[in-house]
């Protein structure tokens, strides 16, 4: 009991309860910050990935940052084929999953993302892949079905707004 | 002589080469019939219809007016698809199989009844791994703080000694992003290991066409 009293009693503890007014934050950072940063883990094994990923979401709000959003996007499957030696005579095939999380991080400071890389990263598991990476379009739209209706539509568009100039 | 010309005419298309042979012993060859009456006769064909219509000159107001209505017809149905929040791809890891979902009784498990004495002594287990991973979370969040919390007071003594370096201490590092790391490996790696051949072949759903 003792032990959970003193963690009580530290700020950060229960920082992601407080609230605080949006003007706090208006001054800017004195730190130069990162914009959007996607911290994507890849492995094999789902629950161990799943697992990470929420560990690396928390160590986020314990760090302080700003988590923005966490995602999975869909998993890639493969076909492994094994070859004989010295032939193309196939002697065993695997199927793989790939799994992939993400987490998403907006403003964060320069000097937090070294140590929270290396923390993050001194806790990774067997078998999962760790990349820091600035986010891209392409990240979000892979979670998407494509609407092709949508884009024929759009395409059309464009076309009688370009033959008008 | 025009009487035999006339049988001639009638004649000459059904036995011309016979006649010729017989003309050749009794006329002259400039009074021969020509083929060429024959060949000047053409023929063109019918033409049933009109004259092809002028095209119209179509106003250039209108057919602006025109564009116009269509352009905002498809901006009407864009948007209107747009209302529509998008579709998620599926997880294949979050689904439950269909085979699964289709006969539930076979997972269904009968567990035999707990005594008093075992459920209590699952309780004082659970207990025990409470603390512990309590204990655990609670050395990871002091090392978490120790580490900001020397960060900061390693900067502002930075910056006390010199702001240049304290500047060049919070510029933005590139060498943390792009970053890569994988995880450590269960098994070192095994000694004189042959490679075999293969392939990595993606059959993962394409959602494209």
């Amino acid at each position: 009991m003792e032990g959970t009293r003193r963690y009580n009693s530290n700020s950060s503890w229960k920082s992601e309860s407080f609230f605080e007014p949006a003007y706090l934050d208006e001054g800017g950072s004195e730190v130069p910050l990162y914009d959007l940063v996607n911290i994507q883990m890849k492995g094999y094994d789902y629950p161990v990935l799943e697992n990470y990923g929420k560990f690396v979401h928390k160590c986020a709000q314990r760090f302080q940052l700003d988590v923005e959003e966490a995602w999975g996007t869909p998993c890639k499957c493969l076909r492994v084929t094994r070859l004989k030696p010295d032939s193309s005579v196939i002697d065993s095939e695997y199927q793989l999953r790939v799994y992939e999380r993400n987490v998403q991080l907006a403003d964060v400071p320069s000097t937090s993302l070294p140590i929270f890389v290396n923390f993050v990263e001194a806790a990774l598991p067997a078998g999962v892949t760790l990349n820091v990476l600035h986010h891209q379009p392409e990240f979000a739209e892979i979670r998407y079905v494509p609407d092709y209706k949508l884009e024929e539509l759009q395409e059309e568009l464009e076309t009688i707004k370009s033959s008008r100039k | 002589m025009s009487f035999l010309l006339g049988s001639f005419a009638s004649s000459k298309l059904l036995n011309l080469t016979r006649f010729t042979s017989v003309a050749s012993a009794v006329w002259p060859k400039s009074l021969w019939p020509s083929n060429d009456g024959v060949r000047s006769i053409a023929t063109s064909p019918i033409l049933l219809a009109e004259p092809l219509k002028k095209k119209k000159r179509l106003d250039p107001a209108i057919a602006k007016a025109r564009e116009q209505r269509k352009q905002r017809r498809l901006e009407k149905e864009i948007r209107k698809l747009q209302k529509h929040a998008r579709q998620l791809k599926p997880l294949d890891e979050l689904q439950i199989p269909v085979q699964i979902q289709d006969n539930p009784k076979q997972r269904e498990r009968r567990l035999p009844q707990l005594t008093t004495s075992e459920m209590e002594n699952r309780w004082l287990l659970e207990m025990e791994m409470s603390k512990f991973k309590h204990t655990l979370v609670m050395h990871e969040y002091r090392a978490m703080e120790n580490l900001m919390s020397s960060q900061q007071k390693a900067l502002t003594e930075l910056r006390n000694v010199s702001e240049d370096l304290y500047q060049a201490a919070i510029a933005i590092d590139e060498t943390y992003i792009p970053f890569q790391s994988t995880g450590p490996v269960e098994t070192p790696p095994f000694k004189d290991y042959n490679t075999p051949e293969g392939d990595y072949i993606d059959i993962s759903r394409n959602w494209e066409k």
